[in-house]
């Protein structure tokens, strides 16, 4: 069941994120619900959500949880655009609203300390900046992270989104050194070929010092080169990559 | 692919920011069109190229001509097929947000020798292996475009005029923190500022005794390589008015950029006499 995606007027981002101490209670206990009726908390935008798959969200920690976490937000988002997806306002409400439940049972869990939990609250419920988005709200990150791997995806049927999720999310690190870094990720050819060759090569997924080495490679090896035109094919870009990989 | 103005290359490319061709230049003509709709961008190039090597593979079909456009933003990042002399280029929905760029690019279709190339410069002439397929062969210099209600956003819009009593007298200072600019006034400074606005030749004198300077630290705030304000209003309201000027936020220089922002206050004052 769809309706409405909705967002938080400036005025009710800016208060809220001056007084997250002032609602730590709220945040580790409580709820907005007195507030999320009122006009400033409900602008309605031209996308739509389906509010009951985000009730399946899976608040442990892990890989496996982290894809299909991702996976159903951009179910639940299906038509929302990055250009959007830069807007503090509709994570804001997300994270206050909706999946208030999931973001503190996910980020909060780990502290009672009101001051901890404080700053915790700013890193994960606002999303203050396009990076902030894409990186710490309890939300924002599975949507980007979802949005970057259909990019990637769809230059290739024969590889879906959940594919290069779990190629990219398989660790930390790995997240950090793909998802987060826009230059390479959004080479969709280069990134298809990464899912490709990392997908037969488990062992350098599982290796953080293994994965480091084999992005340095494709930097140092891959200066220069430009994987975007119709006259490299991705034959030629999947063997560039393999090298990377198989010289580590 | 990224490109980086002091990027090397082992093989010569006709670039302004290298010397791998003895003459000829690559690019847009200085005049681009964009037109920015709910549909998404629509914009008006005009590719030119000026090398003999460069004609002669094109006339040869031996050359790929398309246009990078990059959005870090919203990960957009393409090479777009485009032709020489002007065309329009059309992105379909909203696929660029915040600052992103064009480059002109030119590539190999087929195996060249590298003593075919005439015009290169002579560190290449001791020879070496043939340029394959996709080999970057020349290189335009990249143009930088906003997208984004931010660039239509007053620049007042993003100042406010706070009391800090805790100042010295006769005293101002700014805030970066919030969305908006504080502009920070004691209580003997905060009712003068406040009267000045109230006028038009009192808003002339503020803009060049209080903004301008104001302004100027702001700009260099923004050029500090640790200071991350991106979330912030008023950083995205003055990135999207330096990009649309054309001046890098990098290299610039704060007193001339305050003014052109401020557009040239000192005119101001005469035109308020």
């Amino acid at each position: 069941m769809t309706s409405r995606l909705k967002y938080v007027t400036t005025g009710t981002l800016a208060d809220l994120r001056t007084k997250i101490k002032l609602n730590i209670e709220r945040y580790l206990n409580g709820d907005f619900a007195e507030f999320s009726d009122l006009l400033d908390w409900n602008k309605e935008t031209r996308f739509s959500i389906d509010v009951g798959l985000l009730a399946g969200l899976d608040a442990t920690s892990g890989s496996e949880v982290e894809v299909s976490n991702s996976l159903l937000v951009w179910r639940s988002l299906s038509d929302l655009t990055p250009a959007a997806a830069r807007e503090p306002r509709i994570w804001t409400r997300l994270s206050h609203v909706e999946c208030l439940g999931f973001s503190r049972a996910r980020w909060l869990k780990s502290t009672d300390e009101h001051s901890k939990a404080a700053k915790l609250v700013h890193t994960h419920f606002f999303g203050e900046s396009v990076t902030r988005a894409r990186d710490d709200h309890s939300i924002g990150r599975l949507w980007w992270n979802s949005y970057i791997a259909s990019r990637v995806a769809a230059a290739d049927p024969g590889v879906s989104v959940e594919d290069v999720l779990k190629v990219f999310l398989a660790r930390a690190d790995v997240r950090l050194s793909t998802i987060e870094r826009p230059g390479i990720l959004s080479r969709s050819r280069l990134a298809l070929a990464m899912v490709r060759v990392l997908r037969d090569r488990p062992r350098l997924l599982g290796d953080e010092i293994g994965f480091r080495e084999f992005m340095k490679t494709m930097n140092r090896q891959g200066g220069g080169q430009l994987f975007e035109v119709p006259a490299v094919t991705n034959e030629q870009i999947d063997d560039f990559v393999a090298k990377c990989a198989d010289s580590v | 692919m990224r490109i980086l103005d002091d990027m090397l290359f082992p093989h010569p490319v006709l670039w302004s920011q290298n010397n791998g061709f003895r003459f000829g230049t690559f690019g847009f003509g200085e005049m681009i069109d964009v037109i920015e709709s709910v549909d998404g961008v629509t914009i008006h190039l005009d590719m030119e190229f000026q090398n003999s090597d460069i004609e002669r593979l094109s006339s040869e079909g031996r050359l790929g001509l398309g246009v990078k456009v990059q959005c870090e933003e919203t990960y957009f990042n393409d090479v777009l097929p485009c032709i020489r002399g002007p065309f329009e280029l059309r992105i379909v929905g909203r696929k660029l947000a915040g600052r992103w760029t064009l480059r002109a690019i030119a590539w190999l279709t087929g195996p060249v020798r590298l003593s075919d190339l005439k015009t290169m410069d002579a560190e290449f002439e001791t020879g070496g292996p043939d340029l394959q397929p996709g080999t970057v062969i020349a290189i335009g210099d990249e143009r930088t475009f906003f997208s984004g209600q931010e660039k239509h956003a007053p620049l007042e819009s993003v100042f406010e005029l706070v009391l800090d009593e805790s100042l010295p007298v006769g005293r101002y200072s700014v805030s970066f923190e919030d969305d908006r600019i504080q502009l920070l006034a004691g209580h003997e400074s905060h009712p003068i500022i406040a009267e000045l606005r109230g006028t038009r030749q009192g808003r002339a004198s503020l803009l060049n005794g209080v903004y301008l300077p104001v302004v100027q630290r702001i700009l260099e705030e923004m050029k500090q390589p640790g200071a991350d304000h991106s979330g912030k209003r008023w950083f995205r309201v003055l990135s999207a008015k330096l990009i649309e000027r054309g001046i890098s936020i990098s290299g610039l220089d704060t007193l001339d950029a305050a003014q052109q922002l401020l557009k040239e206050p000192l005119q101001r004052m005469r035109a308020e006499e």
